[in-house]
């Protein structure tokens, strides 16, 4: 019966940690979509950021204003990404293997990226 | 005597059963324990897509700073503003996808409304941040009209978005 029961905890084993460690793996549509919310957070904060200090006073109203401009556009480009990944999602392309696609989606990631940067870059300024 | 940890036989069945089965087993396995992902993919897709508006993350950190009575008025003008927002971005991408299919007239109506609703938001916050309850509900009535003129256009430049019933 022991015997028995080890066989059982061995294929149980052997047919579970494979499939743990298969589920682990992210494909790379859904990598593409995880960085591009981070990117799109990291904007969120970026200006959350900027108008807090210029509520201290230590940002002016001017680059706050352009803040708000480099946001606005940053959110053309969010929902650019969003519909591209929509696209892949739709259809089945989880290993981005339509290149214009890919491209497009690394690109809109990218620019989301930079303008999370430049936003930050604006707090302290005049 | 030391007895065998698995039965020889009972082994050689297991060998040979994971040989068969064992590639179903993982790949069923696999798809069960990753069925999450696909939630998790949506669930990021749909944050990209519905990236707070400018307004709406201002409301949040004026929320620090604010009675939360005040904190909720701001957020509601910020929930308004930045759905007028969104409204005029669909009339914008249109415009650029569909030449023709916005004329001058209506772009500009809703442009205006777009601009009068950002003047509004302003004064709304403004309102908020002195504790004005009249000057607030002024700028909430004036900020839901604009963001109505602006609804108006998107209806008659994207009818296929808001499709006739029958007769």
């Amino acid at each position: 019966m022991r015997a028995k029961a080890r066989t059982v905890v061995a294929i149980v084993l052997l047919c579970v940690l494979p499939g743990c460690f298969s589920g682990c793996q992210q494909t790379p549509l859904a990598a593409a979509a995880a960085r591009g919310r981070e990117a799109v957070e990291r904007c969120q904060d970026a200006y959350r950021t900027v108008y807090d200090d210029q509520r201290q006073g230590n940002t002016g109203t001017e680059a706050l204003d352009k803040a708000k401009v480099l946001y606005r556009a940053a959110m053309g480009e969010a929902i650019a990404l969003g519909m591209a990944l929509s696209r892949a999602r739709t259809q089945g392309d989880d290993n981005l293997n339509d290149a214009p696609l890919a491209q497009a989606i690394a690109q809109h990631t990218a620019n989301l990226q930079v303008a999370a940067s430049t936003i930050l870059a604006l707090k302290g300024g005049k | 005597m030391s007895v065998p940890i698995i039965d020889p036989n009972t082994l050689m069945l297991v060998v040979k059963l994971l040989f068969q089965w064992g590639p179903d087993i993982i790949a069923g396995l696999t798809k069960l324990f990753s069925a999450g992902d696909g939630d998790e993919l949506d669930a990021d897709i749909a944050a990209i897509l519905g990236m707070k508006a400018p307004e709406e993350l201002e409301a949040e950190v004026a929320a620090g700073w604010l009675p939360p009575e005040w904190a909720s008025r701001l957020q509601w003008l910020a929930i308004l503003k930045g759905g007028t927002d969104i409204v005029m971005g669909i009339i914008e991408g249109q415009a650029v996808l569909l030449p023709g299919s916005v004329s001058d007239e209506q772009m500009a109506e809703a442009r205006g409304a777009t601009a009068e609703a950002e003047m509004a938001y302003a004064r709304g916050k403004a309102a908020c941040e002195d504790r004005d309850f009249a000057a607030y509900s002024t700028a909430l009535v004036e900020l839901g009209m604009q963001a109505a003129i602006v609804i108006k256009v998107k209806g008659a430049v994207c009818p296929f978005l808001h499709p006739q019933e029958e007769n």
